[in-house]
């Protein structure tokens, strides 16, 4: 249990250096302030607070969104021996340290466990198929009618990084039951900037950052095995978000939710498949989640993993730009990004390996690319995990 | 009684080398030393008392006989003489009596306890040998040298249980071990066996089945009679090998070479036998004190009393393994080949196993040691079920090394296929 000391101390010294945010404004009122028109004469401010917010808020839900796409899994049961009854004698629950963000159906065993510290750095650079950070992303702009161009654009480039450290742990209640639970650790930064450019004149118009830490959502799950064949098997499982992370600064939801989940998985000598498919009820949007995880066993101590995982929020909207007479110019449009309803469907691709680097201490990596353009997206998102094992 | 008629002894047909029938020779002749023994053909009297006959006669060496010195004469152990220091004193040249010679049947009575303190010498170092090669092991069952050697590569994972006395009582009720030790081992003779044939009579051989009670008196005393055994006029029989290496030999699944042509009575007709040799291992012939032995009942005939050679010839042998030994036997093949890890091990005794699944199961392990505390072997014909306590302890090869160490409780179920048994199904829990 020495992985335990560390583990603490880094999950500890995340919370310790959290920001404190009632001295200074919270992120979401930042990303408000960014997204504001302030120099364009809309000749209706009102609608261009409110496309404001419809555009933060959506951002916002992206945000969240991405942070909750966290590798929790467990991959204990890799260490886990069985005893086969028909064989006999005890035998390797399963040669795969599994997936790392679908699920598998294997659990880990009677009073088996892990504990498992990640790390997650993403930048996000794209939106609904938008620029975040060259400074096309147009908050407001002023366009006579028949021409292609606007003559004022107000643009919004936006910086949003978070580092994301994740403690989890994994307990087996029964042989088939699992419990588990993940508190991720968020370091969340912004900083933009509002550029007006008035027939090719450039003007900064504001400038803002903020950052914030500290816990996200508690996330409490459970699996348990319905049906399993050495490493094949079926599983119900669930998990549950408590709005534990402050909500202003976009480190949480602020709404609970719960989704449970169907997994299969089927394995055979070198490779295995898993697939899942889960529910969400609650938290920013009602939201379907799917994925496929193929593992293959490069050795008994190493597991190369391809995944894709796939989600569709039904209710965080979509980003789009409305365009609206101007009250009091003729022949003068105005432009707004704004937010509609819509469902957002993502889809991520991920690489990575697990690897047992001495006795039950597994070191993992992986990238995730999105594959889809909506919502908030990075080029790639990178994640190192340690996961002990234990086992009474 | 009458000395034998001297007509009669140029017609030599048996080698005799006694004094008394030496030839006639001249007394005043220079003393030639024969070369070669003189045989005399003896009468039926002779052959049937010759021991009376002889020892009435008196020295050849007449009085007067001509020394070529005076130095210390001896007597020409060619023809029978003793070879015995004369003192000088007694040779008298003229009338001096001759030192009296033993009588030839007490020369030769002498060998007697020097054959059978050689006889014994052999039987007792087989038998110290035997029980050397046949120690129990830590869980309490005879142990052949390849268990041994396994246990003592196993050493380090060895858990100390208490191992059960060799002393420690077999049922009365089941003595085949006795028989199972005669009629498991395969018939099909070594070359050792083709070599050094031995000839063993029938009733002698049933004479050991039966009035030996324990497994290994039954091997010592099967020797015993090979040793003891005369010659006789009727063909050798190539014995069964008995020795130690046999004894590890594994049962395999091919039907051992039916028994009859090295226990059968060379008199009779090969007996059918009502249960052919599993072929158990001479080290599986006591059971564990633990294991509770269903009284046999191929053995439990009481043992035949001696009949005439005919009837004897006619009547089976218990000369069966017991099923519960048979059974003990590949429960403990089962439990070897789970100890090394040896799939294939596994699989003779198990044909049905999923060998690739077992293969897999153990290419993850470091080690295993099952342990059996008990086994309840029930036996309905040529069905079993064997349910067995014990423990595993296996070290993983991934993960944790530490041992880990799990009660278990097998059930196997057993049949028995082409006279040998073998593991239908395993179920552990």
């Amino acid at each position: 249990m020495r992985i335990r000391t560390p583990v603490i101390v880094i999950a500890f010294a995340v919370v310790a250096s959290a920001t404190p945010v009632a001295a200074q404004q919270t992120v979401s009122e930042v990303l408000s302030f960014l997204l504001t028109n302030r120099s364009i004469p809309t000749g209706d401010f009102v609608q261009d607070a409110r496309a404001a917010a419809a555009t933060r808020d959506t951002i916002s839900a992206f945000l969240l969104a991405e942070l909750a796409t966290l590798p929790v899994t467990s991959s204990a049961s890799a260490f886990t021996y069985r005893l086969d009854r028909n064989l006999g004698t005890v035998v390797r629950s399963s040669d795969s340290f599994g997936p790392f963000l679908i699920e598998r159906s294997l659990t880990s065993g009677l009073l088996r466990g892990s504990l498992a510290l990640s790390y997650q750095s993403a930048s996000f650079d794209s939106i609904d198929g938008r620029s975040l950070t060259d400074g096309t992303l147009v908050a407001t702009a002023s366009r006579l009618r028949g021409d292609t161009q606007p003559f004022d654009v107000e643009a919004v480039s936006l910086d949003i990084h978070t580092n994301t450290v994740t403690l989890l742990g994994n307990i087996g209640v029964t042989d088939r039951l699992d419990i588990g639970a993940a508190l991720p650790f968020v370091a969340l930064s912004l900083n933009g900037r509002r550029v007006d450019t008035y027939r090719g004149t450039e003007l900064v118009q504001a400038i803002a950052s903020s950052s914030a830490s500290g816990p996200g959502d508690f996330l409490i799950r459970g699996k348990y095995n319905v049906l399993r064949r050495t490493g094949s098997g079926v599983a119900i499982g669930g998990e549950a978000r408590l709005p534990t992370g402050n909500e202003q600064n976009l480190l949480g939801t602020g709404e609970a939710s719960i989704k449970p989940r169907l997994i299969a998985s089927l394995e055979r000598d070198r490779v295995a498949v898993h697939g899942d498919i889960g529910y969400a009820f609650g938290g920013l949007s009602d939201e379907l989640v799917y994925g496929g995880a193929i593992t293959w066993l490069g050795t008994p101590r190493l597991t190369v993993v391809g995944e894709l995982a796939g989600r569709r929020l039904s209710s965080t909207g979509r980003l789009t730009e409305t365009t609206g007479s101007h009250p009091t110019l003729v022949g003068v449009d105005t432009i707004r990004l704004t937010s509609v309803e819509g469902a957002t469907a993502r889809m991520v691709g991920l690489i990575g390996v697990k690897w047992n680097i001495a006795t039950t201490l597994l070191l993992s990596a992986n990238v995730v690319r999105p594959l889809t353009s909506a919502g908030l997206n990075a080029r790639w998102i990178s994640t190192f995990a340690l996961d002990y094992s234990f086992e009474p | 009684m009458d000395r034998p008629d001297e007509s009669r002894r140029h017609q030599v047909t048996a080698p005799v080398t006694r004094k008394g029938a030496a030839p006639e020779r001249d007394p005043h002749a220079p003393e030639q030393v024969p070369t070669e023994p003189v045989l005399i053909e003896l009468t039926e009297d002779e052959q049937l008392n010759g021991l009376e006959f002889f020892s009435a006669e008196q020295p050849q060496i007449s009085e007067g006989v001509p020394a070529p010195d005076d130095s210390i004469h001896r007597a020409d152990p060619t023809l029978g003489l003793i070879a015995k220091d004369v003192a000088p004193h007694v040779i008298d040249r003229g009338h001096a009596t001759p030192p009296v010679q033993p009588d030839a049947w007490s020369s030769l009575t002498w060998q007697a306890p020097l054959v059978a303190a050689v006889l014994t010498a052999v039987v007792v170092i087989y038998g110290v040998m035997s029980v050397s090669l046949m120690r129990t092991t830590t869980d309490g069952r005879l142990a052949t040298l390849n268990d041994r050697t396994a246990e003592r590569a196993k050493a380090a994972l060895a858990p100390r249980t208490p191992p059960v006395p060799k002393t420690a009582p077999v049922p009365r009720t089941a003595p085949a071990p006795r028989t199972a030790a005669v009629a498991a081992i395969p018939s099909s003779p070594t070359p050792r066996a083709a070599a050094e044939p031995t000839p063993v009579s029938s009733a002698k051989r049933r004479d050991d089945i039966s009035a030996s009670n324990k497994a290994s008196k039954a091997v010592v005393s099967r020797e015993s009679a090979s040793l003891r055994a005369p010659a006789r006029s009727t063909p050798p029989v190539a014995a069964p090998p008995i020795s130690p290496g046999r004894q590890a030999t594994p049962v395999r699944r091919d039907p051992p070479i039916q028994s009859a042509s090295a226990s059968s009575p060379r008199t009779a007709e090969p007996v059918p036998m009502p249960e052919p040799a599993a072929a158990p291992l001479v080290s599986s012939l006591t059971p564990p004190a633990s294991l509770p032995v269903q009284p046999n009942p191929v053995v439990a005939v009481p043992a035949p009393a001696p009949l005439p050679r005919a009837e004897a010839s006619a009547a089976p042998l218990p000369r069966m393994p017991a099923p519960e030994t048979a059974i003990q036997t590949v429960l403990a093949q089962y439990r070897t080949a789970y100890g090394d890890l040896d799939a294939g091990a596994a699989r003779a005794v198990w044909p049905s196993v999923d060998d690739k699944a077992l293969r897999k199961a153990f290419e993850r392990l470091e080690e295993q040691r099952l342990i059996f505390n008990y086994c309840d072997i029930a036996v309905s014909n040529v069905r079993a079920v064997a349910s067995c306590d014990g423990s595993v302890r296996y070290v993983p090869r991934v993960g944790k090394k530490d041992p880990h160490d799990d009660r278990r409780q097998w059930e196997f179920k057993l049949s028995k296929v082409d006279e040998v048994w073998l593991i239908d199904t395993v179920s552990a829990r």
